[in-house]
């Protein structure tokens, strides 16, 4: 059996939650639980919905885009301390792609519902809360960035 | 800390040495490595580089490029570059064979802080051919293993047919440094990471990250995104270092081609703090 404590302890150690302040992680603890998947194991799927916010803990994370007659693309592998699942948590309806493990991946899960409430609730959980995620987001935004730049293709660094 | 890590040319930096292609070791597409010998034994025995260092190859009737050493500053017999067809030099020496003699001047430049790294955590950052001029990095680092910390690669290419020296990965792991890597396109036969080798540091963990010296060559948008990163990280700026690219010609800061700033890449760089060229790198036009 995890206890709040454990998962608060979990919850400093990863980079997503460990800028929040002490309290909020002890109100998300008590939320949240462990869930470990093992490789080739679907965490969420393009297109359907999804209950839950992901942090992960240990391991990798594939995301993939289906692709009609390529097949499905693996566009970004995520990692430690990185969220998945977060678009039901921003009013988005299903997953944007599909979550795979690629290799044994431990994560801390949030019941979206669960997570709105206490943020609706409790702003001093909310709003740092909502700020990491925005800065999560904004981190997948520039590095989305830069490989729309192509910057190692031949010639694309040179003026002419 | 120092801001430069100056090395003395030879004596005469004009003078270009005679050398011959010993052997061509094929690397990615278009990417290719000289392994060079010198026709003369006492230019052998007096050459010396740091790692970081450039040298500017000659192909008479053609004309001169500055590449990057990438081999081992300990290795004895040949002295490595690996070049990318970028232009008339660079695609005259793909048209070149094993046995073909050309001009040699150098080393040229500053080097990577070797010494700036001892007893800290020491982590390379860099993409598609920028691991060349880190090579000679990774040796000297692995060479003298038990005066850093931990040492970690990142390392990014285009595609997983876009990674440099895998064969070599195994190799560095086994000698104590963690390499990561991650392409921004995957095959279908890719297991490994996929993105940009930014992701790779944002989620790296730094227990020391005071004392943690960051080296990155790559696309400047690369490396400025990798200090951005870095800094955000709590490594202090003038622990990052970059590896600059410019037109360079007389390699000693005299025709001002490679004017970046206040700074003469040839003379002053390639490699330089970070902190020093900072607010340069988002300049349109530099």
């Amino acid at each position: 059996m995890v206890t709040s404590q454990t998962l608060n302890s979990k919850l400093s150690s990863l980079q997503f939650t460990s800028q929040l302040p002490q309290t909020a992680r002890e109100a998300l603890a008590g939320i949240a639980s462990e869930r470990a998947f093992g490789k080739g194991e679907v965490l969420c799927r393009e297109g359907e919905g999804c209950e839950e916010l992901f942090l992960i803990n240990k391991g990798h994370v594939g995301l993939d885009m289906l692709v009609p007659g390529r097949g499905q693309v693996r566009v970004m592998t995520l990692g430690p301390g990185d969220v998945l699942a977060w678009s039901a948590l921003i009013g988005n309806q299903g997953a944007t792609a599909t979550g795979v493990a690629l290799d044994d991946v431990e994560t801390v899960v949030f019941p979206d519902d669960a997570l709105l409430d206490l943020c609706q609730v409790n702003s001093e959980v909310g709003y740092p809360l909502m700020r990491e995620l925005a800065k999560a987001i904004s981190r997948r935004l520039v590095a989305s960035r830069l490989q729309l730049l192509d910057l190692f293709r031949v010639g694309a660094n040179e003026d002419s | 800390m120092s801001g430069t890590c100056l090395a003395s040319p030879s004596i005469d930096p004009w003078l270009a040495h005679t050398v011959r292609i010993a052997s061509i070791t094929d690397e990615v597409e278009d990417v290719a490595t000289y392994h060079l010998e010198f026709s003369d034994p006492e230019s052998a025995k007096s050459y010396s580089f740091l790692p970081g260092q450039f040298n500017m190859l000659y192909l008479p009737g053609v004309g001169e490029a500055a590449i990057s050493i990438s081999s081992d500053p300990a290795q004895e017999g040949t002295l490595d570059h690996t070049v990318r067809i970028a232009g008339n030099v660079t695609g005259a020496l793909a048209r070149a064979a094993v046995g073909d003699t050309f001009g040699l001047r150098g080393p040229f430049g500053s080097s990577w802080p070797i010494e700036a790294c001892l007893g800290g955590d020491v982590i390379l950052v860099t993409g598609g051919i920028g691991l060349a001029p880190l090579r000679p990095a990774i040796y000297e680092l692995l060479n003298r293993k038990s005066e850093f910390g931990t040492l970690s690669l990142l390392y990014g290419a285009r595609h997983p047919f876009g990674l440099l020296y895998p064969s070599e990965y195994a190799d560095w792991e086994q000698r104590g440094m963690s390499v990561n890597t991650t392409v921004d396109r995957a095959s279908p036969a890719w297991q490994g990471n996929v993105g940009v080798v930014t992701q790779l540091l944002d989620r790296m963990p730094l227990p020391n990250p005071e004392e943690t010296t960051v080296l990155c060559c790559g696309p400047e948008v690369m490396m400025w995104y990798t200090a951005r990163s870095a800094i955000g990280r709590g490594i202090p700026a003038d622990r990052i270092w970059v590896s600059l690219e410019r037109n360079m010609n007389c390699a000693i800061g005299l025709c001002g081609h490679c004017q970046f700033g206040p700074t003469f890449v040839c003379k002053d760089g390639p490699v330089i703090r970070y902190d020093h060229v900072s607010s340069f790198l988002r300049v349109e036009g530099f």
